[in-house]
């Protein structure tokens, strides 16, 4: 019991109350102590460390140390640290609360050694974040946020259904490897809406890019990949994950072509990188596990590097698509060359940690015989080069016009300054990749299996940079059909934010539904519409705000579904 | 003119590729493996994602109502 007070939980939730009722100085502090203490805690714990109590007759297990888990302990603490400093300016009002809750709910759900603990913050994860989109207060943030919410609350719906199920038929709550069956089909189901796999994915591009800046980046290190861990406990070495990481490796290339958006490109990209890392799961290999959980150490900090890269250009300019950017080159020189960092490590150029990782992903597609694995994967790296270190930057710092002026003087964008704390944490990011980069063992030394693996072989440098050299070849002939277009591309959203107006009909009306005026409600004279007007008299502040805040078919929908589930559930168990 | 000068320079890459791999006996299943998955994955990737773009993916900004305006009208620094 007394392992508890190490449980790098502990500091977030703390935080999380105290910025809550502090003052935003004592709050800034906060944010970056208590990813340090974290980082302290971790360095405290050996790997099986457990803690075992009963509750309602359950053995659970909500503190468990292993070697996997404290690898993702370790590069959550870090990414909270680096982002905290990237926000330090920027994040305001209740943000700092739903950040810390967010990052030590993922923190809890890696140290979870039960499928109940696992639950419990599976689902505080998935409210605190929808709570960090929120806090942007601006753009689609409510509409997408609750779009965000709803996939999730589904997908912890499912986690819940399953180790109820579980539970029932090996009287075990115990978060182990698991064979496939029913109960486990339906956590499965939910760790791959949680890892963003395509079909199940359209929340990510949807809602992490209507986050406010640092927010964005808190979002892209835990949800992910807090399912990559999940699934690489639970479900190593199911083949049918290999094939849906590759689709997902694909599915994102494709998308991030079309993207116009400068943080939704990166977030095509991220389900593309974690694909690489679904796929290594699905191999199974103690290599492949390797190799998903280093992916997943690089990817938060590359992924992060490259979101407050595009954050500070979004910071300065107020803009986010490539059509309106370009010709800032000059006036953001510093950014540029911090993203650049990022976009070559995601690229795996050689000496940076993308190589590292992505190379012993594929390196253990290879020995396991994946060959078509291997090839399609390669090809995946191909398209993650091509967008995020040629054309994100080439249409946000250049475009049609060039690096642009020095001075903001008679250009028609004004970019604003940059604040030191992002140059600082951009600074730590980079730094991060190179050091990985250049002494992988920093990196190897954290993995859940022993390696014996170099990276670094005149074979594989070579064969990578020849690859990188005719994408960059590809990129300068088909250069003209990559300018940004002006249009948003459709996903599976579709089929939740436009099939529901079609097949009822209001498609064609144009602007979404607004709420009948309350005079007409009332005139209905339904009880329940006047009980419901009562009730907004005594919140004011509801008054004339939307159905996104106002969430009457959601709440109504999510509880049909768990009713519907429940159902199901027990029909089938009896 | 673009067209004529970027035939020129691939060919002369690829070339270079392959005898590349060839003089220092690459692992490969055949010379030229590494560039042509650099080159003609680039090439496949853009045009088979521009048609698919085409196709039934891409669609104006304000296909879903109530989203954002474009950014020339509403600056997101808030």
């Amino acid at each position: 019991m007394a392992d508890l007070v190490l449980h790098p939980v502990l500091p977030f939730l703390v935080g999380a109350v105290l910025v809550w009722f502090a003052p935003r100085r004592v709050g800034q502090v906060a944010m970056i102590v208590a990813p340090v203490l974290a980082l302290v805690q971790l360095s405290q714990l050996t790997a099986g460390t457990t803690v075992e109590l009963s509750y309602l007759g359950f053995a659970l297990e909500p503190f468990r140390v292993d070697r996997l888990s404290l690898a993702f302990g370790w590069i959550f603490a870090i990414a909270a640290g680096i982002a905290a400093v990237y926000g330090l300016t920027t994040t305001k009002g209740r943000e700092p609360t739903a950040i810390l809750s967010y990052a030590g709910a993922a923190m809890g759900v890696v140290f979870a050694g039960d499928l109940m603990t696992l639950f419990f913050f599976w689902e505080i994860k998935a409210v605190a974040s929808t709570f960090v989109i929120f806090a942007r207060r601006g753009g689609n943030s409510d509409r997408a946020g609750m779009r965000y919410l709803f996939t999730h609350l589904v997908g912890g719906k499912l986690l819940l259904a399953g180790a109820i199920w579980q539970q029932a038929t090996t009287g075990s709550l115990l978060f182990n490897a698991m064979d496939l069956s029913g109960g486990t089909a339906l956590i499965l189901l939910a760790f791959l809406l949680s890892a963003a796999v395509p079909p199940l994915h359209a929340w990510l591009p949807d809602g992490y890019p209507e986050a406010s800046v640092a927010g964005t980046v808190f979002l892209s290190a835990y949800t992910t990949k807090a399912a990559v861990y999940a699934l690489a406990r639970g479900f190593p070495g199911v083949q049918l994950l290999v094939w849906l990481g590759v689709a997902m490796a694909l599915y994102g290339v494709v998308y991030a072509v079309l993207e116009n958006d400068i943080r939704r490109l990166l977030g095509y990209h991220i389900i593309s990188q974690v694909g690489y890392m679904v796929a290594a799961v699905g191999i199974g290999t103690e290599l492949a596990i390797n190799g998903a959980t280093a992916h997943a150490f690089a990817h938060i900090l590359y992924k992060g590097l490259l979101l407050m890269g595009a954050g500070a250009v979004i910071h300065a300019t107020g803009r986010s698509k490539m059509t309106e950017l370009g010709g800032i080159a000059n006036r953001m020189r510093g950014v540029l060359a911090l993203y650049m960092v990022g976009a070559v490590s995601i690229s795996s150029f050689p000496l940076f940690s993308g190589f590292v990782s992505k190379e012993l992903a594929v390196y253990a597609a290879s020995t396991d015989g994946w060959t078509l694995v291997v090839i399609l994967l390669k090809v995946a790296s191909v398209g993650t080069f091509l967008h995020t270190g040629l054309k994100l930057p080439f249409g946000t710092w250049f475009g049609h016009e060039g690096a642009g002026p020095r001075e903001n003087a008679g250009h028609r964008l004004q970019v604003g300054p940059v604040p030191m704390s992002m140059y600082v944490a951009m600074g730590i990011g980079a730094t991060l990749n190179l050091a990985i980069g250049v002494y992988p063992t920093l990196l190897f030394d954290l993995l859940p299996h022993p390696m014996d693996w170099e990276p670094y072989t005149f074979a594989k440098v070579l064969e990578k940079s020849q690859i990188l050299l005719f994408t960059g070849l590809g990129f300068w002939i088909l250069l003209d059909k990559l300018h940004a277009q002006p249009t948003i591309s459709l996903d599976t959203d579709w089929l939740y934010r436009r099939l529901p107006k079609i097949v009822t009909g209001q498609a064609a009306a144009g602007p979404e539904r607004t709420r009948t005026p309350a005079t007409e409600r009332q005139r209905v004279g339904a009880s329940l519409g006047r009980a419901q007007l009562r009730m907004e008299d005594r919140l004011p502040a509801m008054r004339g705000s939307q159905p996104p805040l106002y969430p009457t078919w959601v709440l109504g929908a999510v509880l049909l579904a768990t009713i519907v589930l429940l159902l199901i559930l027990t029909l089938v168990t009896s | 003119m673009k067209n004529r000068r970027a035939l020129i320079v691939t060919a002369v890459l690829l070339i270079v590729g392959v005898l590349v791999d060839v003089l220092t006996g690459a692992d490969a299943p055949f010379p030229g493996y590494a560039a042509s998955i650099g080159l003609f994955g680039c090439i496949v990737i853009i045009i088979g994602s521009k048609w698919l773009g085409k196709l039934f993916i891409q669609a104006p900004e304000d296909y879903y109502p109530q989203d954002t305006p474009p950014d020339h009208v509403e600056d997101l620094r808030g």
